[in-house]
């Protein structure tokens, strides 16, 4: 008997019992969907938290204020305002420091001729493009000149520019803010969502020094700042600037080195390979659940196989009866185990790509079919089937052909 | 010795031991069937008849003595050699037919040959002349065995039991789940394929009336032979039954 033959027989048997035979391969059809699933949505995750990444800007540093305590009580991370412009330039003149700019921020409405829209104001040096790699689309960021003069002038985010001016071009037109007139010059490029969803388009970016002197209420401690950011000139030295800005800062603050200090220093290497290894950690317990899933439909053809031989033990009497050997009986109950988990592979990997495709319409990444791993899973499962079939098989072909044909 | 016998068994024993206790179920059996003989066994149950049979079809072996088939001693050989010579020498015909359910009645009929390796256009032709030598007609041939009568299911059993060509066809009480009328006409067609084709038959049947479609009656009592007769010679109730 052929191997084509048997596939034959095989198939036969599987369509004459359909409804077993699909209840038989669930446990593989799930098994082999959630690994795809799995597998496409940790793929999109970690594209996404690349992409973030590679948006942050590779080697940037960001200080923030640390917490601080006030007779006894202390204040969260960033909850003081215990930064200064003085901390940001000092930085700015460390070696391997290829460009700071502070950030200070408030939330207010803003009014242009066509609409209005509550948003995110950022005063930042003209560094900031640089820092956070991040293009215009269209005009000119501001210059040292504006920060000087403390200038009205402000670049609007993708989001701001479409809510505030639906069909008209925003260069050149003014926009209150806070009551206060500043005349857009630049529009930035588009970004889209971060990881947690926020949409990082939605910003205006204004002079420091026109946002702490013309939009900040007069009880802020004028020179304080939310966040310094920095980049620095090479990946290798991110360490040593690191410990340098710390020293620094610690100086400046008069914090001794033992000490706890008032502010918290993270670089995007730090949050990126805690992102990346967050993913993979998920992306591992993902794929472990999918694959004792696999391994608990394999039991589920043992089981069934095992069934299967014992129901048709007449008939396989009969077949060594009518002159088959043992080896043929055995690649017969084999090759159908196999098929059957294969079939049901194929099956979970249909339901796999659609359900990675639901996923991926759901959480906003880009999902490509991944050959390997649907090939994988494929030849997984008939291993699966040629493993966990094999000693029902053996069973079926050792019976003895006279106790099998009297077997009622 | 003019002509080889077809079988032939010499002092052929077969011995159960289960635990302290031995059964002897074939007692030291001296046995000739010739080419194109029809042979009935008859005996009571546990007369050892069909432990007989089983090695006589290969399906057992027995535990001392000599069985030649064609002149070969196939007392010893193993599993794949008694399976190939199943598959090339031996027909089976069983009580309860024994045909795969849900599978059309020429799909039955091609089982041996799968096995023997022949193309599927060989196989197609050969089961659809043993149907036809077998008495089923053209129009039941795609039909399941659960949509066929005791006879025609009967018959696919016999055309499954030709398609190989056998030198030896062994039935096991063939007429035991048919109704009279129909037993006549499987034992007319066994007596027809023995007498137009020189068929070798060995059957084991309970019924005399059946055993008399054959041409020698065997009698079996304790594993042994007690009666071996012409059939025109056999008395009923001469062996014990």
């Amino acid at each position: 008997m052929n191997l084509a033959l048997a596939l034959r027989l095989a198939l036969g048997a599987i369509v004459r019992n359909k409804e077993r035979s699909l209840l038989t391969v669930l446990g593989i059809v799930i098994g082999v969907a959630a690994v795809i699933v799995t597998v496409s949505i940790g793929a999109g995750a970690r594209a996404s938290i690349d992409q973030q990444i590679a948006n942050l800007g590779s080697n940037v540093v960001i200080v923030i204020p640390g917490s601080s305590a006030t007779q006894g009580a202390h204040l969260g991370l960033g909850g003081a305002a215990t930064l200064t412009l003085g901390d940001g330039l000092a930085i700015a003149h460390l070696p391997h420091v290829a460009a700071a700019t502070p950030l200070v921020t408030l939330r207010t409405q803003v009014v242009s001729q066509y609409g209005n829209w509550q948003t995110q104001i950022q005063g930042a040096a003209p560094t900031w493009p640089f820092v956070r790699n991040w293009e215009l689309s269209a005009g000119t960021f501001f210059s040292d000149t504006d920060v000087a003069t403390s200038a009205k002038v402000c670049v609007i985010g993708a989001t701001v520019a479409s809510e505030l001016f639906p069909n008209a071009d925003p260069i050149g037109t003014t926009i209150a803010i806070r009551n206060v007139p500043f005349r857009v010059i630049g529009v930035l490029t588009t970004r889209g969502h971060n990881v947690f969803g926020m949409d990082q388009d939605d910003l205006i970016v204004v002079p420091y020094s026109a946002l702490m002197q013309r939009l900040q209420s007069s009880n802020v401690r004028a020179d304080a700042v939310n966040t310094l950011i920095f980049s620095v000139d090479d990946p290798t030295n991110m360490t040593g600037v690191t410990a340098d800005v710390d020293a620094l800062l610690r100086a400046r603050h008069r914090i001794a080195p033992s000490a706890l200090p008032d502010f918290s220093i993270r670089n995007t290497q730090d949050v990126a390979s805690v992102a990346t290894s967050t993913a993979l950690t998920l992306q591992i317990l993902l794929a472990s659940v999918a694959t004792v899933s696999l391994v608990v439909g394999g039991i589920g053809i043992m089981n069934i196989m095992l069934v299967s031989v014992t129901e048709r033990t007449r008939e396989i009497g009969l077949r060594m009866a009518v002159g088959a050997p043992g080896r043929a009986i055995l690649m017969q109950f084999l090759v159908e185990s196999a098929t059957l988990a294969t079939v049901g592979g194929a099956i979970g990997v249909v339901l796999g790509v659609v359900g990675s495709l639901v996923a991926s319409a759901i959480g906003k990444f880009a999902y490509q079919p991944d050959l390997p791993s649907i090939i994988g899973a494929l030849v997984f499962s008939s291993a699966v089937g040629i493993f966990f079939g094999y000693s029902p098989a053996r069973r079926a072909a050792t019976l003895d052909p006279i106790v099998a044909l009297r077997t009622e | 010795m003019t002509e080889q016998a077809l079988v032939r068994t010499i002092a052929l024993s077969k011995v159960f031991a289960a635990g302290e206790h031995r059964l002897v179920a074939v007692d030291r059996v001296d046995f000739t069937l010739a080419r194109g003989e029809f042979v009935s066994i008859m005996g009571p149950s546990g007369s050892g008849k069909s432990t007989f049979m089983h090695i006589i079809g290969c399906l057992d072996r027995p535990t001392s003595g000599t069985y030649l088939f064609d002149g070969v001693d196939v007392s010893t050989i193993d599993a794949d050699a008694r399976a190939a010579l199943r598959r090339a020498k031996l027909g089976f015909v069983f009580q309860a037919y024994n045909l795969l359910p849900r599978t059309s009645a020429i799909e039955n009929a091609e089982l041996p040959m799968i096995y023997a390796g022949l193309s599927s256009r060989e196989r197609r032709d050969r089961a659809v002349r043993a149907l036809l030598d077998a008495g089923l007609e053209e129009r039941h041939h795609l039909q399941p065995p659960s949509e066929l009568s005791g006879g025609q299911q009967q018959r696919v059993a016999i055309a499954r039991a030709l398609v190989n060509q056998p030198e030896l066809i062994l039935a096991d009480e063939p007429t035991g789940a048919l109704d009279t009328k129909t037993s006549g006409e499987i034992m007319t067609l066994f007596q027809g394929l023995n007498r137009a084709r020189g068929l070798s038959v060995l059957m084991v049947t309970h019924e005399a009336s059946v055993a008399r479609y054959s041409q020698r009656i065997v009698s079996f009592l304790d594993g042994r032979i007690v009666n071996d007769v012409p059939t025109e010679r056999y008395v009923a109730g001469s062996a014990v039954e």
